[in-house]
């Protein structure tokens, strides 16, 4: 089933009759309306109750498979989130079924397929891609890579010292130090976001660990599976059957839900010393009463980019004062954010934040004008649907919305939603969502010409210097 | 500003004429069906010529109402004037910054006060290139000068208004500048298709140099970020400082620091009038259109872009390497490891082996030294290698470069990749891993084939880079033609200790440091 939508003219509020020659500027054009149908994955259950969804393109010789499974260190307490973590690096990098990871890897060479796994905060994935000569076998892998995956044991080892590399990484980048010790002191060292693998909680994981996260997590009914590309649906769903359609799990009492952690977070004004070029930012607070299914969420799409891109990005650009600095406005299932990030050289982090919180603060008396959120609806809706440009694309998006709880049609109302939106419903949305309240953390990294003082002269409250952490070591 | 009036050169060279096209079929010679590396869409590109030189490459494919454009001009790093690092660059940026129609409140006040900053602007240019004998005094007070003049200019500016009105009608633009090209790509909703016209042509015709100082700035951000800042990006410039002593690609892309400080307004436009000339260009659409309408479209947005000489290019050389070079980046906390060696021009048929020899090495973990240095001594956490195979003008480096693991030593990686190097003499590639790696070329290439925009990339920069887009498909008859002997010699000739030029970055215990050349 595919849906009819107009995407008229976000753009017709500033269009206007083009005069006699070549138009000179876009008010002079009066772009048709675009017709998009709304392609859709269709969706069948296998015999063991494993749902399917299936869309099919034959352009190309290509088929794609996907498994999209509920897991994630959101399931999980703190002290899992390393283990979490390592599992979804050695998910595929250590052999699979019958075969040595050396046997795997020469397997997936020879056909040069891409196959992988992975976990991220409350979805896993196991993906792999083939052109259609190779599907047989590369179905198979796919299967195996699911099912049977073996996580050998010097595989681990390698995936445990290529995460504590990572981390160390953190070290080298600035940028990267901002970002994660914003997330510590917005949310806690014990959040999700915020926690940090050391190299003790590194150096503990084993085999066992990660065995028991696998088998926890990976059973039939927290799976959704996918097949796009070159192939009939009939044929799909066989392949599937002869591949998934014996998997069974011993039923288990409960099945792992959301886990509710304690926020810890430490609201103020942070300055993390380091001798660098450019100061960074990041600045900005939790929104917990924002989510997916908020009835404004739609506007909150087009907040975030009007806000951060239209005002601040622009500005900023424009001053000369950055290279890229924004705000966000985002959410999930469960709540949402909204934070500033930037640089700029030590001489001019002050004018950056004032900048800032400017346009921020000055929302509520000037805010997002018709042209504005016509431009922000455009580029979201048109970010919509460059997400269903290909037959993956339209399987993937579908089994995101499946497995991470929302509800049928749930694009397609969001759609919709964009197209509703209005000045007076965005100006309302800004109010309840954008700003920097007394929860803000408000983080600066590097060397700020005027130091401490300089932070303190912008009247946020006082400022505390970090103790620098050696990620890693 | 517009800033015709100080170079009426420009009027001299222009040859106005009529605007007519001339339009070729899909493909003169249409290769023989490769599948699944020649899909049938390949049929459909058309190749449509103004007048004036500038080449379009068409390819409708209505899965998606989107359209994908790229425009490739032959122009980048190498091109720059002497001690102009960062000017291509610094021209993709002012590409963004609008038009004599689009930011502007009163063109002609703007102009004139455009004019001015242009001269004074090359005036203390001038003075900043003198370097530490400059009249410092004269320099600060041309530096207020230009700073006033923006601020008087401001008035009649619309701040960003080009950027601002694309994102209205795009779903995505942005550019990127490389030694060899400067690349301007855009992904529209395909009833907007005649604004990407619209907004291209008129960037490509009258640009403004409008805010240049304030933009300057935000260049010079970019270079803290990716430069500076990291510590990877100075070892990079370092290797390319070792490896070239005389060609232009021993220079940063993104400019050097005190460089960037002595570019000015009318150097930008005399870059522009000798560099975007229709002949130095090509572009392709792909996506939901129709092609006799698009047609009629680049007619009326391009035809008028007045037929001027394509530039020469630079007179490159780069005399033999004979001897090893080496240097020493410290900064940061990681170690990585990067070698290079002299590579091969476009036209020299041991490129494509070199990238037959770079996937031998560093394609996937069945790869040599992936297989060494990483999955059986532990040294690396990463290990790739460049051929610089497809998208350059001229002989570039082939690299490899190590990411370190923790008690790893650069020492104990180079002598491992020396060692892995060595051992293509007495273990050859085989025949079987050859036909593996030609095969992931095939497979590889249908994947890239998905989407719009890798597509009409793909068409543009070939048909920029290799003269004729079919390359693309082309090339695979050339991989079957290489063979192991050839693949052999070309590692014994290339991996020479005289020939390598080695980078080692290392952590550092205080500031940043660098032994043996620039940076």
């Amino acid at each position: 089933m595919s849906r009819l939508l107009l995407l008229a003219g976000a753009l017709l509020v500033m269009a206007s009759a083009s005069p006699a020659g070549t138009p000179r500027h876009p008010d002079e054009l009066s772009p048709p309306d675009l017709e998009f149908v709304m392609p859709e994955a269709d969706e069948t259950f296998l015999a063991n109750g494993i749902r399917v969804l299936l869309f099919e393109n034959h352009d190309l010789p290509l088929v794609n498979l996907s498994a999209y499974l509920s897991m994630g260190d959101r399931f999980l307490p703190p002290e899992r989130y390393t283990a979490d973590r390592i599992l979804g690096r050695v998910w595929d990098e250590g052999g699979i079924g019958d075969l040595s990871p050396e046997e795997v890897d020469a397997k997936v060479a020879s056909l040069s397929m891409s196959l992988s796994a992975g976990v991220g905060h409350a979805r896993a994935y196991v993906q792999a891609s083939m052109v259609r000569e190779d599907l047989s076998a590369g179905a198979a892998l796919w299967c195996d890579l699911l099912l049977r995956p073996r996580f050998d044991a010097e595989r681990l080892e390698r995936a445990k010292a290529r995460l504590l590399k990572d981390v160390q990484g953190i070290n080298d980048d600035p940028s990267r130090l901002a970002e994660t010790w914003f997330y510590r002191l917005l949310a806690g060292e014990n959040s999700p976001e915020g926690s940090v693998h050391t190299r003790a909680g590194i150096e503990a994981v084993t085999r066992d660990d990660v065995l028991a996260l696998y088998d926890m997590f990976v059973r039939p009914e927290r799976v959704v599976v996918g097949v796009s590309g070159d192939i009939e649906m009939a044929e799909a769903v066989a392949l599937l059957e002869s591949l998934l359609g014996d998997w069974r799990c011993e039923a288990v009492a409960s099945s792992p839900e959301l886990y509710v952690w304690e926020r810890t977070p430490r609201p103020g004004v942070f300055l993390l010393p380091g001798d660098y070029e450019q100061c960074h930012l990041r600045m900005g607070c939790g929104v917990p009463e924002l989510t997916e299914l908020s009835a404004d969420y739609p506007e909150t799409k087009l907040l975030d980019f009007g806000v951060g891109y239209l005002r601040i990005y622009y500005r900023a650009r424009g001053e000369g004062l950055s290279y890229g600095t924004s705000t966000r406005l985002t959410a999930d299932a469960n709540r949402g954010k909204f934070w500033s990030f930037g640089s700029t050289r030590p001489g001019k982090i002050v004018d950056l934040i004032d900048l800032v919180r400017e346009e921020v603060t000055g929302l509520s008396a000037r805010p997002l004008d018709d042209g504005e959120v016509a431009t922000a609806r455009t580029f979201i809706l048109g970010s919509q649907i460059r997400r269903l440009e290909t037959a993956r694309d339209v399987v993937s998006m579908r089994l995101d919305e499946i497995i991470t709880g929302l509800p049928d049609g749930y694009t397609a109302n969001l759609i919709a939603g964009l197209q509703a939106t209005t000045v007076e419903s965005m100006a309302a949305a800004a109010a309840s969502y954008v700003g920097f309240g007394d929860a803000s953390v408000v983080l600066v990294v590097g060397d700020p010409e005027g130091g401490v003082e300089s932070l303190e002269a912008l009247g946020m409250g006082p400022v505390t210097v970090l103790e620098p952490v050696e990620f890693g070591r | 500003m517009r800033m015709d009036s100080l170079a009426p050169i420009v009027a001299l060279l222009c040859v106005w004429t009529a605007i007519a096209t001339v339009s070729s079929p899909a493909l003169s010679e249409p290769p023989a069906p490769l599948s699944p590396d020649y899909p049938p869409l390949f049929d459909q590109v058309e190749e449509f010529r103004l007048d004036n030189g500038m080449l379009f490459l068409l390819l409708p494919r209505h899965d998606v109402p989107m359209v994908s454009g790229t425009i490739v001009v032959k122009v980048g790093n190498v091109d720059n004037p002497p001690g102009a690092t960062g000017l291509a660059h610094m021209f993709e940026h002012m590409a963004f910054k609008g038009t004599d129609r689009i930011g502007t409140r009163d063109a002609a006040a703007e102009k004139a006060i455009g004019d001015t900053i242009a001269v004074v602007g090359s005036e203390l240019a001038g003075l900043l290139r003198g370097g530490a004998d400059a009249d410092t005094t004269r320099i600060a007070v041309l530096h207020d000068e230009v700073a006033s003049l923006e601020e008087r200019a401001a008035e009649f500016v619309v701040p960003m208004e080009f950027p601002r009105v694309y994102d209205g009608y795009t779903y995505d633009f942005n550019a990127y500048t490389s030694q060899d090209f400067t690349v301007y790509l855009a992904t529209l909703p395909a009833n907007n298709l005649e604004v990407w016209m619209l907004m291209e042509s008129e960037r490509l015709q009258h640009p403004v140099f409008r805010e240049f100082y304030a933009e300057l700035e935000v260049v010079k951000e970019e270079r803290r970020k990716r430069a500076d800042d990291n510590p990877e990006g100075m070892a990079g410039e370092l290797l390319k400082s070792l490896a070239f002593s005389e060609h232009p690609y021993r220079f940063p892309t993104i400019g050097y620091m005190d460089d960037l400080e002595t570019l000015d307004p009318q150097q930008s436009y005399v870059f522009w009038r000798d560099y975007y000339v229709p002949g130095n260009m090509v572009a392709a659409l792909v996506g939901d259109f129709d092609t006799a309408e698009a047609k009629l479209m680049i007619e009326d947005y391009f035809g008028d872009i007045p037929l001027r000489p394509s530039p020469r290019g630079p007179k490159t050389s780069e005399p033999e390497q004979t001897a090893g070079r080496s240097g020493t980046h410290r900064q940061g906390t990681e170690r990585r490891l990067l070698m290079a060696f002299p590579g091969f021009s476009p036209e020299d048929p041991r490129r494509l082996a070199a990238d037959l020899l770079s996937s031998a090495l560093t394609r996937d973990k069945t790869s040599r030294l992936v297989r060494r240095l990483d999955l059986a001594e532990g040294v690396a956490r990463r290990v790739y290698s460049s051929a610089a195979g497809g998208y350059q003008r001229y002989a570039g480096l082939f690299t490899i470069t190590v990411d370190l693991m923790e008690d790893a030593t650069n020492e104990q990686a180079e002598q491992l990749v020396w060692e892995e190097l060595n051992k293509l003499q007495t273990e050859p590639v085989t025949p079987d891993k050859l036909d593996e790696i030609r095969a992931s070329y095939r497979k590889g290439f249908v994947f890239q084939l998905q989407t719009n925009n890798e597509l009409s990339k793909m068409l543009a920069t070939k048909q920029a880079s290799k003269g004729d887009w079919r390359w693309i498909y082309r090339r695979f008859n050339d991989y079957d033609r290489i063979t192991v002997d050839e693949i052999t010699t070309l590692a014994g000739n290339l991996f020479r200790p005289e020939r390598a030029s080695i980078v080692y970055l290392e952590p550092a215990a205080e500031a940043a440091t660098t032994e043996g050349g620039r940076p």
